[in-house]
This record gives C-alpha cells, sequence and structure tokens, in this order.
C-alpha cells in the first residue's frame, strides 16, 4: 500500500499528539507525585498544631504588651499556614559555591518547638546551628552531613542512588567526621586532646593513635610516633622462649588489657619468629647479686612492703586484672628472670629508652627485696631453654617478622621502626568499587565495610588478597568511634581559609601540662583537681604553694622533701627535658590561678626586737625544730626548712601556719593558733632562712637548747 | 580548749553566733541561708572509743612516742626532751585523765612540761582527744593513782 501524503501528514500529527500527551501525562504524574510536596503538607499540620498549642499557652498568661503581640504573631503564622504553598526551599551557599535544598523535607530543623517532632522535621539537636559558629545560611547541611544537596527525594538527597556515590549523608555521629576539615587535629595536637561537640570523633582520634594505627599506616597530618612496644633485640636476656610462644599466640592470656594485638598465626610461624628473635641474643648469665635475696621470707615481706611504699601500684596492678597504667604483676615471674628485674628496677632506661617507667632510684638492698618478691609472682615453674640454633628456622622467622608487622610497635635488630601496610589517606572517601567484599553479607557500604574490617580485620581475606592485619579487639562502640574518625580522612579542598580554626591550640601550658600528666600517669599517685591516687602527696593546690621556679628543678632531679618516717614514697626520676618541667610548673601554677613565675613580696624591715620574738616562737612557744630540722640537723617529722624559703611562696606559708589542716586534713603539723602579729613575724623569719649563714643558725639555736636544757635542769631539781 | 586569748574569742564568736541563730530562726521563711552557719554541727559526731584513739594516737603521736607509746618514735632521736614513756604505769598514774587531755589539748606548755611536747587541740577536736586518752590507759594498763 502506498500512503498519499494526506494521510501520512496525518499520522504524524496524529503521533505528535500522542507524544505530547504522553509527556504532559508523565510530566502531571512526576508532578503529583513529587514526595517533598506531602512531605511539606504534612509539616503543615503539624506546624498548625504546634501553633496552636503554643497558642493556647500563650492565652492562659496575665495580660501584657509582650502576650498582646505574641497572640497577633501566632495568629498570623496560623493564617500563613493555611494558605501555604508548597515550594523548594534552595539556600546558595557562597562560601562553598553549592546550593543546598535539605531544608525542603528537614522544615524544623532550625526551630525549637519541633525538638520532639520525628524526622525529617525533627530540631537539629545541639546548639551547632542555633548558634552564630554554624549558621545554616553559610554551611547549609550538606558541609557536615554530605550527600546530595540538590536531591529532592529521600535517595537522592541522601546519596543513596548508587553504592559508589562519593558523598553518602553522614549521619548522627557519623557528621563529626566533617569537623576536623576546619578543625585540624593532626599529630601536632594531643593525643587525648578534645574536640568540643565531635565526642566519637574526638574518642576515635584517640583509639587510632593509642592503638598505634600509624605503626603500620601512614596518614596524612599524623607522624608516626616512636615504637610503643619494648625492643625486642635483648629479648633472651628477659624472657624464656616458652613464654614468647605463648604471648604471640594470645598475648591476651597473659596479660587481660595488653595493647599488643593477636595476629592470629598459624603454630609454625610463631615458633619461627620465636626461634629468631631469640636468635638476637644469649641468655643472661645468674648473677649472685640478682638472686642474693631469692626465697628469704623476711626480704620477700620487705620487698611486698617496698612494692607499695615505693608507689609501683600507683601505675601496676596486681590482681592479675591488669587494669593500671603498666602491666600486670601477677605473673611477671613466669615471664622474666631476677637477673632482668633487677637491671630493669635499676634503671628502667637502659633496657628500653623509650618506656614511660621512671627511676625510682631505688638503693641496691630494697631492689633485691623486690626482686625476692616480684619472683614469688608466678603460678607455674619458669623453664629455662636454650633458644633453636636452627640456621633455617631462623632465618624463616626472620622475613615473617618482617612481613608480619612487628617492627610497626617493637624496634628490632637493624629493621627500621614501622611498616607498609596500606596507606589511610583518603580512606574516609573510598570508593565502594575499590573495596573487597569477599563472600561477607553486609551491605556494600564504605561505612559497613570499615566498620568490619576494624572489628575483625581478616573478614575480606580471600586467597589471591590474604591481609595480615592483626586483631585488636575492639568493642563495638569502640569500632563506631574508630569509624567516625576514619572518615574524617578525607580530602575537603573547598573548604575557605576563614573558616579554618584550629580549636585545640598546641603549646599552651593547660594544655601541654595535661598532657605530660598523662603521659607520666601522675594521678596514679597524686592527687590533681582532686582526682588520683594517694601514694604521694595531693597535688591540687601545689601551684598556690610552691614557687614554680623551684618545682620546674624538682621534676627534673627530685629529692626526697618529706622525711621517711611520714613518708616512704620517693618521687621518681622521670628524666624531664628543662622545658617539660618548666611546663608543668607552669601548668599547676595557671591551676591555683596564682602568677607565673613567682615574685617574692617586697622585704619588709622588721625591727631587731620583732626579729627576737620570731625566734622566740619558733625555738620556744611552739618549738618548730622539735619536728623540722635545718640543714639536716633537727626533726623528722615535716620537712627540712634550710631552703624552704626557696621552695615555698611566702603568702602560701602564712595560711598554712594559721589552718594546716585546711590543705591537709590529717597533716601531722599542729594548729598553734597563732596571733596576727606571731604569724607575720614567724612567716617573715622562715621565708628569709636560706639567707641565714650555717654557723650564724647554729649559734642561735644552741641560745635555745641551752635555755631549754637550764629549764629542764631547774625543774629536775625542783622535783 | 583555746590558749587563754582566743578563749574569750570563742565565747564571742559563740555568742554572735547564738544571736545570729536566734535572728534566723525568727525569720523562718528563710532557712536555707541559716544552714552554711550551723556547718560545725553538721559535722558526724565522732564517738569516742578506743578505736578512734588508736588510729588517731599511731597516726599523730608515734613519730615522737613510738609505735609501741615507750617513748622511742623515729623523730625522738632529734629531740632535747625525751619524750614520755606512755607504757610506764607508774608515770602515767601520776597523771589523771583531765591532765592528760589538757597536756594533748594544750601541749607540754600547759602543764609546766617542755613546747617539744606540741598542741594537738585544733587538730584532733574533743572526741578524738577523750578516745586517745583511753588508749592511753590502754598502753599503760593503769587508772590514775587518785582524781585530784
Ligand atoms: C614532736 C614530738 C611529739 C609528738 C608528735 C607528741 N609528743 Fe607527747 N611529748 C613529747 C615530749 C618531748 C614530751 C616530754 C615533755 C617533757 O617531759 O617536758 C611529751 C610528753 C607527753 C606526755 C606527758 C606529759 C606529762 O605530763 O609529762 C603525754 C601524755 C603526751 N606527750 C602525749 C602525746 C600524745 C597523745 C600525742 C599525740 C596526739 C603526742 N604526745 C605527740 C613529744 C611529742
Ligand atoms: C611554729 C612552728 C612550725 C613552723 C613555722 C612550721 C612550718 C611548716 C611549713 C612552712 C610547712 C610546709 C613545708 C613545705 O611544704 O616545705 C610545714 C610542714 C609540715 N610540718 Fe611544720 N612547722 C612548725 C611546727 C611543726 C611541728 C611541731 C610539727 C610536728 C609535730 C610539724 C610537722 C609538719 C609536717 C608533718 C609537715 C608536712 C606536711 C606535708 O605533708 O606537706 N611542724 N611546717
Amino acid at each position: 500500500m502506498k500512503l498519499s501524503f494526506k494521510d501520512t501528514k496525518l499520522l504524524l500529527i496524529c503521533s505528535a499528539a500522542l507524544l505530547v500527551l504522553t509527556v504532559l501525562m508523565f510530566l502531571f504524574e512526576f508532578e503529583t507525585t513529587r514526595p517533598w510536596k506531602g512531605i511539606q503538607r504534612d509539616f503543615v499540620e503539624i506546624d498548625k498544631q504546634v501553633t496552636e498549642e503554643a497558642l493556647a499557652k500563650t492565652q492562659a498568661l496575665p495580660d501584657s504588651a509582650a502576650k498582646t503581640e505574641e497572640i497577633k504573631r501566632l495568629t498570623k503564622h496560623s493564617n500563613e499556614l493555611d494558605s501555604y504553598m508548597p515550594t523548594i526551599r534552595q539556600t546558595w551557599l557562597t562560601h562553598f559555591d553549592t546550593a543546598d535544598r535539605c531544608t525542603t523535607c528537614h522544615l524544623g530543623i532550625e526551630a525549637p518547638q519541633f525538638a520532639n517532632a520525628e524526622q525529617p522535621f525533627t530540631t537539629h539537636p545541639g546548639d551547632h546551628i542555633a548558634s552564630d559558629r554554624h549558621s545554616i545560611d553559610t554551611f547549609g547541611c550538606v558541609i557536615c552531613h554530605e550527600g546530595q544537596p540538590v536531591g529532592l527525594t529521600v535517595d537522592e538527597a541522601h546519596g543513596h542512588i548508587h553504592h559508589n556515590w562519593m558523598t553518602p549523608l553522614l549521619a548522627g555521629k557519623r557528621a563529626e567526621s566533617s569537623c576536623e576539615a576546619c578543625h585540624a587535629m593532626g599529630s601536632d595536637i594531643a593525643k587525648d586532646a578534645i574536640l568540643p561537640d565531635a565526642p566519637s570523633f574526638t574518642a576515635g582520634r584517640t583509639l587510632y593513635l593509642e592503638t598505634n594505627c600509624l605503626g603500620c599506616h601512614v596518614a596524612k597530618g599524623y607522624e608516626r610516633d616512636a615504637g610503643i612496644g619494648p625492643t625486642l633485640t635483648k629479648l633472651s636476656t628477659k624472657a624464656d622462649p616458652s613464654w614468647t610462644l605463648s604471648w604471640i599466640k594470645k598475648p591476651t592470656d597473659f596479660l587481660a588489657k595488653t595493647a599488643m594485638p593477636d595476629f592470629e598465626l598459624e603454630d609454625e610461624k610463631i615458633t619461627a619468629i620465636t626461634a629468631y628473635l631469640h636468635s638476637l641474643s644469649k641468655i643472661e648469665s645468674s648473677s649472685s647479686k640478682a638472686r642474693k635475696n631469692i626465697g628469704n621470707s623476711d626480704a620477700i615481706e620487705r620487698g611486698k612492703a617496698s612494692l607499695t611504699d615505693l608507689g609501683c601500684l600507683g601505675c601496676h596492678t596486681e590482681d592479675g586484672k591488669d587494669t593500671g597504667f603498666g602491666p600486670d604483676l601477677k605473673r611477671v615471674a613466669e615471664k622474666t628472670t631476677p637477673e632482668w628485674l633487677l637491671a630493669w628496677i635499676e634503671d628502667p632506661k637502659k633496657y628500653w629508652p623509650a618506656t614511660n617507667m621512671p627511676d625510682l632510684r631505688v638503693p641496691e638492698g630494697e631492689a633485691q627485696d623486690l626482686v625476692a618478691y616480684l619472683s614469688t609472682l608466678k603460678s607455674n615453674e619458669v623453664s629455662v631453654t636454650e633458644p633453636s640454633m636452627d640456621k633455617e628456622l631462623i632465618e624463616k622467622g626472620m622475613l615473617l617478622t618482617k612481613d608480619t608487622g612487628c617492627t610497626g610497635c617493637h624496634s628490632i635488630a637493624d629493621f627500621g621502626l614501622g611498616y607498609n601496610a596500606p596507606a589511610h589517606d583518603g580512606i574516609g572517601q573510598k570508593r565502594v568499587d575499590e573495596l573487597v567484599f569477599a563472600d561477607t553479607k553486609i551491605h556494600h557500604t564504605l561505612a559497613d565495610w570499615l566498620q568490619l574490617k576494624v572489628r575483625s580485620p581478616r573478614s575480606f581475606n580471600t586467597e589471591d588478597m590474604p591481609t595480615l592485619m592483626p586483631n585488636f579487639g575492639l568493642s563495638e562502640e569502640e569500632a563506631e568511634d574508630m569509624l567516625t574518625f576514619l572518615l574524617s580522612i578525607r580530602d575537603r579542598e573547598n573548604i575557605p581559609a576563614e573558616f579554618v580554626k584550629v580549636l585545640e591550640t598546641p603549646g599552651t601550658a593547660k594544655t601541654m601540662g595535661e598532657i605530660l600528666i598523662q603521659e607520666n600517669n601522675c594521678t596514679g599517685c597524686h592527687k590533681i583537681k582532686g582526682e588520683g591516687g594517694t601514694v604521694g602527696p595531693d597535688l591540687s593546690f601545689q601551684g598556690q604553694r610552691i614557687n614554680p621556679k623551684w618545682m620546674t628543678d624538682f621534676l627534673m632531679a627530685p629529692t626526697k622533701i618529706r622525711p621517711e618516717g611520714i613518708e616512704p614514697t620517693r618521687m621518681p626520676t622521670f628524666n624531664f627535658t628543662e622545658e617539660e618541667a618548666s611546663t608543668l610548673s607552669a601548668y599547676f601554677a595557671d591551676q591555683s590561678k596564682v602568677s607565673y613565675p613567682y615574685y617574692k613580696p617586697a622585704k619588709k624591715e622588721f625591727a631587731a626586737a620583732d626579729r627576737e620574738k620570731a625566734w622566740k616562737i619558733y625555738f620556744q612557744t611552739f618549738s618548730c625544730q622539735a619536728c623540722h630540722a635545718w640543714n639536716g640537723e633537727g626533726g623528722i617529722v615535716g620537712p627540712d626548712q634550710s631552703d624552704l624559703a626557696k621552695r615555698l611562696r611566702a603568702d602560701w606559708v602564712k595560711k598554712y601556719l594559721a589552718d594546716p589542716q585546711k590543705f591537709i586534713a590529717d597533716v601531722q603539723m599542729p594548729n598553734f593558733e597563732m596571733y596576727p602579729d606571731e604569724l607575720e613575724i614567724l612567716t617573715d623569719l622562715i621565708m628569709s632562712f636560706n639567707e641565714i649563714p650555717a654557723p650564724v643558725w647554729e649559734q642561735i639555736k644552741k641560745r635555745w637548747d641551752d635555755e631549754e636544757l637550764a629549764k629542764q635542769a631547774a625543774a629536775m631539781s625542783a622535783q | 580548749m583555746k590558749r587563754n586569748q582566743s578563749k574569750i574569742t570563742v565565747l564571742f564568736a559563740a555568742f554572735c553566733l547564738s544571736l545570729m541563730l536566734c535572728s534566723f530562726a525568727s525569720s523562718s521563711e528563710n532557712p536555707a541561708v541559716a544552714a552554711p552557719e550551723t556547718t560545725e554541727e553538721a559535722k558526724p559526731k565522732l564517738t569516742v572509743s578506743l578505736e578512734l584513739g588508736e588510729v588517731t594516737y599511731k597516726h599523730y603521736c608515734t613519730p615522737c612516742h613510738g609505735m609501741k607509746g615507750n617513748g622511742n618514735g623515729f623523730n625522738a632521736g632529734s629531740l632535747l626532751v625525751k619524750p614520755a614513756n606512755h607504757t610506764d604505769a607508774k608515770f602515767m598514774s601520776a597523771r589523771n585523765d583531765a591532765k592528760l587531755f589538757d597536756t594533748i589539748n594544750l601541749g607540754g606548755v600547759e602543764v609546766a612540761k617542755s613546747t617539744l611536747m606540741p598542741p594537738w587541740g585544733v587538730n584532733l577536736g574533743d572526741e578524738k582527744i577523750k578516745s586517745v586518752v583511753l588508749y592511753l590507759r590502754e598502753l599503760c594498763q593503769c587508772k590514775a593513782a587518785k582524781n585530784w
């Protein structure tokens, strides 16, 4: 059949009309089903209800101009709602060159009256957007929560349209991973620094640094730390191969809270690694010095007391719970020998320069007692076996040691510290198709992948892609925080410089002081800000008490202040540098809100008669010398007073003498109920002690001693 | 329990306090304000006991009088006057409880003895001192010879 021109024309017109109709119908269909319109209508209903409730509440108030004003406003708003036409809401974020349409559905986000409404209408939690700091007009929602800001369906807007969408929605805690974009928290900021309002990120970051992920991985902005494990080059001098075997197999069997992860290695690999590690050094020959008091029950008793008196238990536990700052000691003798223990106690940094354990300046005899006691801490006999000499096994062990990543935490022979696991740069924006899910059944999203990876690292192992990452035993909550942190490692190039604001300023006395206190576990022994141990004196008020210059010197090279009989504990030597020590003394001054440095008050001139009266008070009325020595001569209840003027702040001394119990509730220094004038001249006298030459002091003391003796003689003869 | 001049101060303070308490009592609509003024009384009152006496003695007295109470504390060697031997029944029975109380409360000077024996009244308070006296009697296994 041959179609005429007329037919063709008709056909064309018909099909064109059909096409237009279909397109129109399609458009109409889409229009009526646009979900945001329905959402906005729902919101209007809720808003009406909320407005009505507010109106009723306002009407119940006593009459005032403000009430009339409020009623007018609410009524107007209610009327507006009646004629509301759904509209797309879009903010143009000028600083970021992007549109943000999220408030098209999240209509109550800025209004506090919707706090109890369901999503998507609920008010934003916290005061993040209510305050000017993170105004929604500047940042929209997308800068923190990601997603696809121009999307108008739930899936589109939240970036769930395609599993490879680069920026899926960061809901809840996960939005905290965006804070870092403006508020940098790299290596130069303390491990335990807190990013305000981002608790999950903060916890994740601390965990990331403390677990030493950086031992094996690298990440932009973060630097590799010194090894967090002890050196293994001298292992044979410390442990027996049988112990090493069982330790590598399951570290938490021996120390419940150890930082050493489980590498899930096969037995033959462990044997080879053990052989290699022990081939690096030799067993130390038995030393009579270390074993002098072994088995001596008196020495063991003394050693046990020393463990408390020296403050060891400020950091270590002894009950097997391993909850201390240092390792638990309940089974220490199963691991090591008296020879190693003695050498370690005498100088921990000699074996492992990076250790946190301070030098306790233990005299040899006491160290021997401690060794005797510690050597009893075992539940089974320790075997002493020669390490294997099998060349082939050792060779194999060496390769395995290198491959397994032991060097991420330990320094071993000539291997450098660190390991080349994949870099973490950009891990928070990895494409899903770059990830291997193996045969796991989890959702194919980056967040799900990361979460499983940190909790159970070997889950994605395949035949040709084995992973060596060990298991750190993270809890579900820890894994969630770690995820928040990992998601923060993504490139955010569109942040204008004006918004970059480092919140945790590195380098102030307060934060640096707190880091040092944490790193050295001062609160294991001392109370600081009311919290901590009771092994050493309470440091909460030391700022007002101590001259910071003296404190700096003391921290660098501590000496004994309080006599042995009152306080057996010695402050250990932490080998602080001058900078660290002065940071700490500035920190304590800052805590007590006193000047740093300390300026001695201007010298007051006292009449000779007042000076004489002060001496009488010191030696006779109150007999301070009964408890306090001067240059090592005299009472040994309170601290020696010859260098007291360099140590203390004058204003504190005066307050202390007036009421010593105010500072130390059970202080063994009497309250003498001094009169103000006595206080004045006595404080002045003792704050000048360092200016008195020794012969002069002795002369004065002798005078008062003679008087005391004469009194005694008189009393005797009177009897 | 105080040195002479402060006895007057205490009396005066007590007088002021009672005046204040009276005025608070009359304006009873504001009881919250009165509370901090009475912290002294709010402190749980200690009960006098031998145990309390022993703990107190071991903490405050043993540096001079020794763990056994025989006057040989670690600090005794540095004192010109030997601390009293509290296990000496003859010596201790020559002092009645009131005198021991005064000695501890106001120091050696109160009983015409050496000032090397410090006053403990403010640090300890009446209950602890009375408890220490009980413990002293336990140490010497003696009573006061007569109650003068
Ligand atoms: C700084 C050392 C020191 C301390 C601390 C000390 N005393 Fe004394 N005490 C002495 C000396 C010295 C004497 C002897 C005084 C003398 O014979 O003149 C003494 C004497 C005494 C006497 C006998 C007084 C007399 O009548 O002869 C008693 C009772 C006494 N002390 C009780 C105590 C008690 C209770 C404590 C604890 C709350 C205590 N002392 C703490 C040094 C001390
Ligand atoms: C009026 C005479 C006395 C004066 C002027 C005096 C002064 C002081 C001062 C200034 C301090 C703080 C020391 C420092 O931190 O370096 C102190 C502490 C101390 N004093 Fe005295 N003292 C006197 C009498 C006594 C007596 C008689 C005793 C014992 C019974 C005593 C026991 C102590 C003790 C135990 C401390 C240490 C408190 C602590 O742990 O910080 N003092 N004294």
